[in-house]
This record gives C-alpha cells, structure tokens and sequence, in this order.
C-alpha cells in the first residue's frame, strides 16, 4: 500500500483525554464527559494494568506533574483516591 | 509531531499488524439508502474465522473496524457491509469497483463455534447488524452435522432499511434455517411482522436453557434485546453480544476500545453479557 502514490504513513500523538478518544462514528461515546474520561485515565493506570497485566502503567518520571497546564498533581489524586 | 515512518522499513516488517494488505474493490451492491456490500478481493488471501474483524483501509483517509459478512470459507475475498456514518464510511459509499483499498486483520477473536456445536442457535440481528451474523450463518450452514436448528430473527426499522433481502427465500427455504424478519411499524406492502424486533422473540419457539443467543445490531436494540432474553430465562452466559467500539489499533495497545477489564479488539468483538453486565455504560 506504501507504494501508492500519494500515500504515506504517518503516526501522531493520540490522548485518552481528547473527547473523541473512544467516540465511534454515528457519535455514540462511552467517555463522553470530562470525568469519565479522567476516571478511564486512572483506571487504566492504576487498575485495569494492574488487574490484567500484574503492573502499573506508570514509571514514575514525574513529567505529567511537570507539565501539567492545570496544575493537577496525579500523586495528588491518587492520595485523595486512596482515602 | 508527526514522526514519520520510512514506507521501505514498515513494508519490510515481516508480521507488522500495522501493515495493511492491498485490495481492490470488486463489487459495490446497494443494499439500503444508507447500506452497501464491498466486496473486496486482497492481494494476498485474507482468512479469519467468523466474528474475528479487520480494519479497512481507505488510502488517504484512514481506517474502520468492519466485521466481514462473508463466509469465513472464502479468504481470496471478503464481503464487508457498512453503513454511512462517519468519514471513513462516508468516502467509502461514494467509491466504485476498481478502487483501491487496504485490510488488516484479522483481528480479535471469532464466534466460539465449539460452544455453539449441537446446539440449537438463536441469531437475533437488528439493522446492519445482520452483517456479522450473515458470516456466522454461513458458517453454520456449511455444517448441519456439527449445528442444531438455526433461528434468526432480524428487524429493521423499515422494509427498505432490510439488509440481503434478496436472499430471504433461499435462506428461508434451508433446512434447520428459520427466519423471521420484523420492521418497525406498517408498511405499505409489507405482509411480515410488525414491531420491534424483540416482538418476535414472543411468537417463536425459544428453549433458553440450551440455546446460545447471538445479538448484533444498534446499541439501543442490543439492550433490549438482551434484557428480554434474560427476562425470557436465557442466562447471561449464553448471550453473546457485539460489543463493538472504537478498535483503533486492533491489537490491545491503544486502549481506545477499553471497556472494564476488556479491550473490545482483544478479547472481543464478542462478549457474553455475563461478562460486562457489571461495567458501566455498555450500551454506549
């Protein structure tokens, strides 16, 4: 398929937060809310990768926290999660 | 942002699930105002077993998940019947024969037909949900020595919104094949049950203790659809559901088709109910 003119492949940045992240086409979305789609970020990370992969989905580099525009603290979250 | 991948390194990745194979559009058949089979014939044979999907490629564009509604014993083509509903779709309605396009997969997991064998089948479709099950009907048919009784009850909302309704006759002239079609309200024309789809799981002969239900259609008729099978005594371990959602990559990496503990593109498209009745907004 490369070979064809005037196609090429690319790959670009993708987030679980952008709004049209699990929305399919016809526009049914699962995740249609803000919250949701935070809950699905902590879930993934936290639980589901824990549950079906025995590991988080998180190293720990703290880059998150660093560019955070909103200034939302992930460990922050967590502890009030934990409470 | 756009990091690029050099084409002769992708094309070199022997087993790459990225990589899609090249096809040409053979046949385009009209099936509604807003439904058509592709038929497509892959450059190289494309086999899967039915249920399993592929990731259809329009060059330029990008690509949807489509289960095939073709027999799984054909791999040198492959029907795929789609509805216009979004970009991807919408280009592919206006293609004709002769154009090109690529397919990935096959991806996920099938009908577990071994569950099914010996078995009597209820096939409950609704719209162009009637597509993967068409690909599980052949298969079905293929081997009336190893399947009970198929019953299939499709509906759809109008007689003109029913999908291969030039094959009715032939299916419904099979035997162990029973079809039932319903549209939604009266028609002019039309002689066939009148209601909803799940009307019709009142006027046929049901035995939900040993039949597995397999239901493929709109989110909204796929949950009533399955409360009325519970309702009727079939239980959620035999309902077998297309929990179809946005299967991105196909392999279980991009999370995009996450639903609880599933990622729909691994370790679906089919789900039994018992295993999402828990999970949030499933109807989705």
């Amino acid at each position: 398929m490369e070979d064809a003119s005037g196609v090429k492949r690319f790959a670009n940045w993708d987030s679980c937060l952008y709004p049209s992240f699990a929305r399919v086409a016809g526009g049914a979305n699962p995740r249609e809310r803000r919250a949701e789609r935070l809950l699905n970020r902590f879930e993934k990370k936290f639980s589901f990768f824990c549950d079906t992969m025995d590991a988080l989905a998180c190293t720990g580099c703290g880059r998150c926290v660093e560019a955070c525009a909103g200034k939302i603290d992930l460990r922050e979250v967590l502890k009030e999660l934990a409470r | 942002m756009t990091p690029e991948s050099a084409p002769a390194e992708a094309a070199a990745l022997k087993g790459n699930p990225y990589r899609p194979v090249r096809a040409v559009l053979e046949e385009v058949i009209e099936e509604t105002s807003t439904i058509k089979t592709f038929r497509i014939k892959p450059d190289e044979p494309v086999s899967f077993a039915t249920g399993q999907f592929v990731e259809l490629a329009v060059p330029g564009l990008g690509e949807a998940p489509f289960t095939p509604s073709s027999s799984p014993a054909v791999s040198d083509r492959m029907d795929l019947t789609v509805m216009r509903a979004g970009l991807v779709t919408e280009r592919l309605h206006a293609l004709e024969a002769g154009a090109e396009l690529g397919v990935r997969g096959p991806l996920g997991k099938g009908y577990p037909l071994d569950e099914f064998a010996g078995r009597p089948i209820l096939v409950l479709g609704g719209g162009v949900g009637f597509a993967p099950l068409r690909s599980l009907l052949y298969a079905l048919v293929d081997d009336p020595k190893r399947f009970g009784r198929i019953l299939v009850c499709y509906g759809a909302r109008t007689p003109e919104d029913l999908v291969y309704r030039q094959s009715y006759e032939e299916w419904g002239a099979k035997k162990g094949l029973e079809l039932h079609v319903s549209v939604d309200k009266e028609a002019p024309g039309w002689k066939g049950n009148v209601g909803v789809v799940t009307t019709l799981l009142d006027k046929v002969k049901l035995d939900p203790k040993t039949m597995p239900a397999v239901v493929c259609g709109p989110p909204i008729m796929m949950k009533f659809g399955t409360l009325k099978l519970i309702e009727l005594g079939f239980p959620p371990e035999s309902i077998y559901l297309s929990m179809e959602k946005n299967m991105s990559c196909g392999v279980g990496k991009c999370g995009h088709c996450r639903v609880g503990p599933y990622f729909v593109c691994k370790d679906g498209p089919v789900l039994t109910y018992a295993q999402v009745k828990d999970i949030p907004r499933i109807w989705d």
